[in-house]
């Protein structure tokens, strides 16, 4: 098998001989090198760009759904002009101020119209309008007694111990 | 193989077209078809040309992606019909060029290449890789993307192959 090794060894060597690279070759090779000498690959730099751009893209549209569903926010037409109607709902210690004005929230207007929306702002039952003592106020039933558990008890029905 | 430093892709190109396009004639067997394939394995090497140098030798990168691509030129050609003169075409010329050298190592040498040429594009590869890139056993396995064991498998098939084929010939002449 050695014969063999040393047989392939001497024919590459002297094939080896008459095969030189030519100028053509060499030129070419130069030519068809993507990248100059700074070595920077363009095809890395084209996906990098194509994909900041998709970014963008996609980024400036969700911002402007963004905006036009803000701006677009339904106001009813009839509903109390002026400052007293907060567009936008702020957070923070702001938001109890419609129930210390009421005559500013639509729904407790006197000139209280069934079609106005609700206002967003109105604070939650049960916290700030339970001292409101108002009739309709669903902390009125709340606030009655008519706590579950307490139905059962002695005390929970007045009508029933006096005659 | 040393490691080569190359301070740009053109110093590459001038220190490593030569040996390539060797290996690559020994490869297919064609000089035509060496060059388009030498051209292609630096167009490669360019594309990545920092994260070779990186590695610290490109050349051996080079060699790899032209290895892999005489397999797959290989293959692919010896699908299609056969041509007249077959994948020996560049032998056939060197045969008709010589006329007048009658000398012995020339036409052994003619046998040797002509048998290297028939045998299947892989162990064609690894004959190139160890006898005339010498690279070691794992060296040619890590360029093939094979297991040592194999390198050493589809060596000694090879080489025997090529010693009965050379033996064939000598009875025949």
């Amino acid at each position: 098998m050695s014969e063999i090794e040393d047989l392939l060894r001497r024919s590459f060597e002297q094939r080896s001989t008459e095969i030189v690279a030519t100028p053509d070759l060499l030129d070419r090779a130069r030519q068809a090198a993507p990248t100059d000498r700074t070595g920077l690959r363009r095809p890395r730099f084209q996906a990098l760009a194509a994909a900041a751009a998709v970014v963008i893209v996609v980024a400036s549209a969700w911002l402007g759904i963004q905006a036009g569903s803000r701006a677009g926010t339904p106001v009813p037409s009839h509903a109390p002009a002026g400052p007293s109607q907060p567009a936008v709902p702020s957070p923070g210690p702001s938001k109890p101020t419609p129930a210390v004005s009421p005559a500013a929230t639509p729904a407790i207007s006197p000139a209280g119209d069934p079609s106005a929306r609700p206002d967003p702002t109105a604070p939650v039952p049960g916290t700030t309008r339970a001292t409101s003592g108002t009739p309709s106020s669903p902390t009125q039933t709340v606030g009655s007694g008519q706590v579950p558990g307490r139905t059962t008890g002695p005390l929970a029905s007045p009508v029933a111990t006096h005659p | 193989m040393q490691r080569d430093q190359y301070e740009t892709f053109e110093d590459f190109v001038a220190g490593a077209a030569t040996r390539l396009l060797r290996a690559a004639v020994f490869l297919v067997a064609d000089r035509h078809q060496a060059e388009d394939l030498v051209q292609i394995a630096f167009e490669r090497t360019a594309r990545h040309w920092r994260r070779v140098v990186r590695s610290g030798n490109p050349e051996a990168y080079a060699r790899r992606v032209l290895v892999n691509l005489a397999i797959d030129d290989t293959r692919r050609r010896r699908r299609k019909p056969a041509l007249p003169g077959g994948g020996a075409h560049e032998l056939d010329q060197l045969g008709s060029a010589a006329p007048d050298r009658r000398i012995a190592d020339l036409e052994l040498r003619d046998l040797v290449e002509r048998s290297l040429a028939a045998l299947p594009p892989r162990q064609r590869a690894v004959l190139v890789l160890r006898y005339w890139c010498d690279l070691t056993e794992r060296e040619i396995a890590a360029d093939l993307g094979i297991s040592v064991g194999t390198v050493k498998s589809q060596a000694a098939r090879a080489l025997a192959r090529l010693h009965q084929d050379l033996a064939l010939r000598e009875e025949a002449r």
